[in-house]
């Protein structure tokens, strides 16, 4: 009789360490559950309003572009002056031995081949909006386009935007179009200013388009595999 | 029997005790997880480099960001230890043009910011930099007057004419054509503050965001 009420006792002196931890187990695995259902980064368009219709060559010389409330004079673009631009040097090197990397937190630019630097130079990232972080591949190159996002004060409609290299992973899809491009309405380069993309000075972003592949083939060129992109890494980080 | 019921009792308070921990637990664990999506990422501002004179006379140069035009410095430095600064702006093919002129003590220079041309390449900026403030110069690229009573404007001394509570950090770069960011600090301490400088206005407008 005693060790019965002893045993009964045992049962009712209050919760072990063991039912905490499978509490805590059982906590973890909820939260993680609850968790997956939660909408993960999404790679929205950069553009949010020329995205809608992809990204298309267009060349418009007798327009101008808003820019902070402002008419903003776009560069004339003389198309038949790229059949006489001259190669850049390395532009013939393999593809795979050429890559970009862009670092977010100094807004500096390196481009390689191989173990060689072929440029380094200021950018400007994502300042109303986060430039995404990670491995990219160029899958397409436009020689000129149209860009046009934002709202209210923010809204910008850029005709002609120089040397447009879009970019894309399995996280953030070509639909969203980001890319690396010439900025031609601030002057503003190693410090934020973009709404995602990476803006470049004008004089630097075309050569880097000339020697960046998929190799041009006209004025708008998609990557194959026959000719495919150079990759791209972007980072927040003190070095490569 | 008064057992039993105490045993009941107890075994409904630990069930009530354990649920509550597994909602606290989990409550705290999603926390966690929706902060470390949000995680922002902090950048650094990055160092601008400016073109910067040494000791012997040297020239150097800042071309606009399409190319087109070209900011030269020239230095010279004289026999009682004063520094020439001339700075000249030229399109391709054509001659110099000054548009500035100025002699420095030694310890105080002139550089040519990274970003000194405005986009359209209407205007250039200086920077002079003493042991006290730095001084910044905004021109018409063209070398005519900026105003009918000034050949430039002075962004630190408007600046300090028209918010005296706060110092200028840095001016790095061009907005727009007109507009030129001005990055400054509260002179009693406190959040930092960008401006645009409006060239054509001669004016300050504050910004809700900082341009680091």
């Amino acid at each position: 009789m005693g060790r019965k009420k002893l045993k009964k006792k045992k049962k009712a002196t209050g919760l072990t360490i063991y039912h905490y931890v499978a509490c805590l187990v059982m906590a973890a695995v909820l939260a993680i559950f609850i968790h997956s259902f939660f909408p993960k980064y999404t790679a929205t368009c950069a553009n949010t309003l020329s995205c809608n219709e992809g990204p298309k060559l267009l060349v418009e010389n007798d327009g101008y572009g808003i820019f902070n409330n402002k008419k903003v004079s776009a560069p004339k673009i003389d198309l038949t002056l790229e059949k006489y631009k001259s190669k850049v040097l390395g532009v013939n090197s393999k593809p795979n031995e050429k890559h970009i990397y862009v670092n977010l937190k100094t807004q500096t630019l390196y481009a390689y081949e191989g173990k060689n630097l072929f440029m380094k130079t200021f950018i400007s990232s994502g300042k109303w909006f986060p430039t995404p972080t990670g491995e990219f591949t160029i899958w397409v190159k436009i020689r000129s386009t149209r860009m046009s996002g934002g709202s209210g004060d923010d809204y910008y409609d850029l005709p002609n935007v120089p040397y447009v290299m879009f970019f894309s992973n399995d996280k953030v899809p070509a639909s969203a179009g980001f890319s690396l491009h010439g900025a031609y309405w601030h002057n503003n380069f190693g410090h934020p200013m973009s709404h995602g993309c990476v803006n470049m000075r004008t004089t630097d972003v075309a050569k880097l388009y000339e020697w960046a592949t998929p190799i041009s083939d006209g004025l708008t060129t998609h990557a194959s595999g026959d000719n495919p992109g150079t990759k791209v890494t972007i980072y927040d980080g003190d070095s490569i | 029997m008064m057992e039993t019921r105490y045993n009941i009792a107890l075994t409904k308070r630990h069930k009530f005790e354990m649920v509550v921990i597994i909602i606290l637990a989990t409550t705290l664990g999603l926390f966690g997880l929706i902060q470390k999506d949000k995680k922002v990422n902090e950048r650094v501002s990055a160092v601008v480099p400016t073109v910067m004179p040494t000791d012997t006379v040297e020239s150097s140069a800042m071309e606009s960001p399409d190319g087109s035009k070209i900011l030269t410095l020239k230095k010279q430095l004289t026999t009682k230890n004063r520094q020439k600064y001339s700075f000249y702006t030229s399109s391709t093919g054509d001659g110099e043009r000054l548009i500035f002129y100025k002699e420095l003590e030694k310890g105080g220079y002139i550089s040519i910011p990274y970003n000194a041309w405005s986009p359209d390449n209407k205007y250039v900026f200086l920077k002079e930099t003493t042991s006290t403030f730095n001084n910044y110069y905004v021109f018409l690229s063209s070398g005519n007057p900026i105003s009918d009573n000034a050949q430039y404007v002075n962004i630190q001394e408007l600046f300090s004419q028209k918010l005296p509570d706060y110092k200028i950090v840095d001016v790095t770069g061009w907005a727009d054509p007109a507009l030129i960011i001005v990055n400054t600090q509260p002179n009693e301490g406190g959040q930092n503050i960008s401006y645009w400088y409006d060239v054509t206005g001669q004016s300050f407008i504050r910004l809700g965001t900082y341009f680091d």
